[in-house]
C-alpha cells in the first residue's frame, strides 16, 4: 500500500483528485489539506511515501513547498499537478518523481502510480515479482516464472476472467448472470455467484495474490493493482502507434498478440472484443510488413504476412501486400500458388472472387 | 555502476565524462553517438543510469529514453539539453533528471548523488562496494 498526502488551495481540485486517486485499490490517501504549512506540518510527522502537491498556491510556491517537505521527509517523493509547464525543470532539480499536467487524466495518473509502486517495490526486496496475466491466447494467471493458477471449476475461471474484462467498472449482478448463466432458475444462479466470487477470493489468497494487487469489492469491481497484463500492454502499444507510428512498439505489438482475446472459450460476452483486438493486429501486421518491406527485410515481412494470412485470410490487404512483396523479390511462382489458395479460400467460405487489384498485382508480375 | 551516453560531441559532454570518471563507484562509461547501438548495448548490459541527449536531430532522445524504460524500468535516465522545453515530456517518459546546458557540477552532482543513493538502496550486494 501506497500512503500519501494530497494538498493543493482549492478544495474542489482537491476532492477531484481524491475521487481520481481512490480508483487505486494501492493507494491509501492519509490526509488531504487545502492550508500547505498545516500540511507540511502534518507531513513531517507522519512521512507519507507521496504527496500529490498543486504548484499554484498563493501562501506559498510549490516549488518552495516541495524543498520543506523534503527536508522535513526526505524518502518522500513528490509528485506536482499543475496548470503551468514551466516548473518541470525545477521539479526535476528536487528529484520529484512526477509532474502531471492539468487536467489529469486516469491515464496519466495510471503512469504516475505505478512509477510510485515500482519505487516501492524495488525498495522492498522481495516484492519485485509480479503478477502476469495473459488473456491474449490462453488465458492464464501466474507468478513470474511460476505455474498458472488452477481454478475450482471452470465457471469459476470464467467468473474472474468476467470481472476482469470489465476491470475498474461495477458490474450488477444481473449482468453477471445474464452472462454466465443465462439459463436456469435465478435463485440458484445467485448462489453460484457468490460460491464463485468465495472461491475467486480463496484462490488468491492461497497464491498470495493480496488485495492491492487484485481487489474484488463487494459490488462486483475489479480493480488490479500493478500487474503485467499482456492485453493491457498491447492496448498501450496501440495508443502508442497511433500518435508515433514507431515500428519498435508494432513489433511489440505484434510479439505480445500470442492468440485471440481468451482463446480457446466460447464466452459470448468476450466475442465483440475479441473481435475488435483481432482486427487492431490485423493492422500492425500489415503496418510492420509493410515497413519491414521497406527497409527490404523480406523474409521477415514474408513471415508476418503468411502468418496473418493464415489468422485472417479474407483480409485482402495481407494477400496484396503478399503479391506486392513476391513481385519485388521477382518470385512469380509463389506469387500464383499464393495467389489460387487465396481465391479458393473466398470461393468456398463466402463465395467471392478476389478483387481487381489483387488480380492486377498478379498479372504485372513477370 | 555502468553508466552509457548517448551523445556525439553535444556541449557539456566533455565535462559529464571527466565528471563521471573521477567518480570512484562508476565502473564503466561508454559514450555512444548512435541510437540503435546505444539500445542494443542497454539490453545486453543493463546499465544503472544512462544520460541521453536531447535536441540533436541524429538522436532521437525521447523515443529512445521511453524504449530504455521498456528494457528495464529501474534503469535511470537523465535527459541532457540547451533547452528547457523538452522536460514535461521527459517526465512523460519516466526520466529522473534533466540537466540544462551549460551544466553545473552542483546539479550533476545531486543527480548523481541520488542516482547512487537509490541505485544501492535497491540493490543489497551493492552495499559493500559503496565507498560513501
Amino acid at each position: 500500500m501506497i500512503e500519501v498526502v494530497l494538498v493543493d488551495d482549492e478544495r474542489p481540485a482537491l476532492r477531484g483528485l481524491e475521487h481520481l486517486l481512490k480508483k487505486y485499490s494501492e493507494i491509501s490517501i492519509l490526509g488531504m489539506y487545502t492550508n500547505p504549512l498545516k500540511a507540511i506540518d502534518e507531513i513531517g510527522k507522519r512521512k507519507p511515501q507521496a504527496v500529490f502537491l498543486d504548484i499554484n498556491m498563493p501562501q506559498l510556491q510549490g516549488v518552495d513547498a516541495a524543498s520543506r517537505i523534503l527536508d522535513i521527509s526526505p524518502d518522500t517523493d513528490i509528485v506536482f499537478i499543475t496548470a503551468f509547464d514551466q516548473y518541470a525543470i525545477e521539479a526535476f532539480e528536487l528529484h520529484a518523481i512526477d509532474y502531471i499536467l492539468k487536467p489529469v487524466t486516469p491515464d496519466r495518473l495510471r503512469k504516475t502510480v505505478n512509477r510510485l509502486l515500482e519505487k516501492k517495490s524495488l525498495t522492498m526486496p522481495g516484492s519485485v515479482q509480479k503478477l502476469q496475466i495473459n488473456c491474449l491466447g490462453k488465458f492464464q494467471i501466474c507468478w513470474e516464472g511460476q505455474e498458472s493458477i488452477k481454478w475450482r471449476t471452470e465457471k469459476t475461471r470464467q467468473l474472474f476472467a468476467f470481472l476482469l474484462h470489465h476491470q475498474g467498472r461495477e458490474v450488477s449482478k444481473d449482468e453477471i448472470i445474464d452472462a454466465l448463466w443465462p439459463e436456469g432458475k435465478i435463485e440458484k444462479a445467485v448462489h453460484q455467484l457468490h460460491n464463485g466470487i468465495y472461491y475467486i477470493r480463496k484462490t488468491l489468497e492461497r497464491h498470495g495474490i493480496d488485495r492491492s494487487i487484485v481487489n474484488i469489492s463487494g459490488s462486483y469491481c475489479m480493480k488490479l493493482g500493478n500487474v503485467d497484463m499482456d492485453i493491457s500492454k498491447f492496448n498501450e502499444c496501440c495508443a502508442r502507434i497511433k500518435k508515433y507510428n514507431d515500428i519498435h512498439d508494432l513489433k511489440e505489438a505484434e510479439s505480445l498478440y500470442k492468440g485471440d482475446y481468451f482463446e480457446g472459450t466460447d464466452w459470448v460476452w468476450s466475442e465483440i472484443y475479441r473481435q475488435t483486438i483481432s482486427r487492431k493486429y490485423d493492422e500492425i501486421i500489415i503496418k510492420l510488413a509493410d515497413s519491414c518491406m521497406d527497409a527490404k527485410e523480406y523474409d521477415q515481412s514474408e513471415e508476418l504476412l503468411l502468418k496473418g494470412f493464415n489468422k485472417n485470410p479474407y483480409e485482402e490487404r495481407i494477400t496484396e501486400l503478399l503479391l506486392m512483396l513476391y513481385k519485388i523479390t521477382n518470385n512469380k511462382a509463389k506469387g500464383i500458388k499464393h495467389f489460387s489458395k487465396y481465391k479458393k479460400i473466398l470461393q468456398k467460405d463466402i463465395g467471392i472472387k478476389p478483387g481487381k487489384k489483387i488480380q492486377k498485382i498478379l498479372d504485372s508480375m513477370k | 555502476m555502468k553508466v552509457y551516453i548517448l551523445d556525439s560531441g553535444g556541449s557539456g559532454l566533455d565535462k559529464i565524462v571527466t565528471w563521471l570518471s573521477e567518480d570512484i563507484d562508476i565502473k564503466e562509461i561508454s559514450v555512444i553517438n548512435r541510437a540503435d547501438e546505444f539500445l542494443k548495448k542497454v539490453k545486453n548490459e543493463h546499465p544503472e543510469l544512462v544520460f541521453i541527449r536531447l535536441g540533436n536531430d541524429d538522436i532521437p532522445g525521447l523515443k529512445t529514453g521511453r524504449m530504455v524504460k521498456d528494457v528495464k524500468s529501474g534503469i535511470r535516465i537523465v535527459f541532457v539539453s540547451e533547452e528547457n522545453d523538452h522536460a514535461l515530456d521527459a517526465y512523460e517518459v519516466g526520466a529522473n533528471g534533466y540537466l540544462l546546458c551549460p551544466i553545473e557540477k552542483k546539479k550533476f552532482d545531486s543527480i548523481l548523488s541520488k542516482a547512487k543513493q537509490e541505485t544501492y538502496c535497491n540493490n543489497g550486494s551493492m552495499k559493500g562496494d559503496a565507498k560513501w
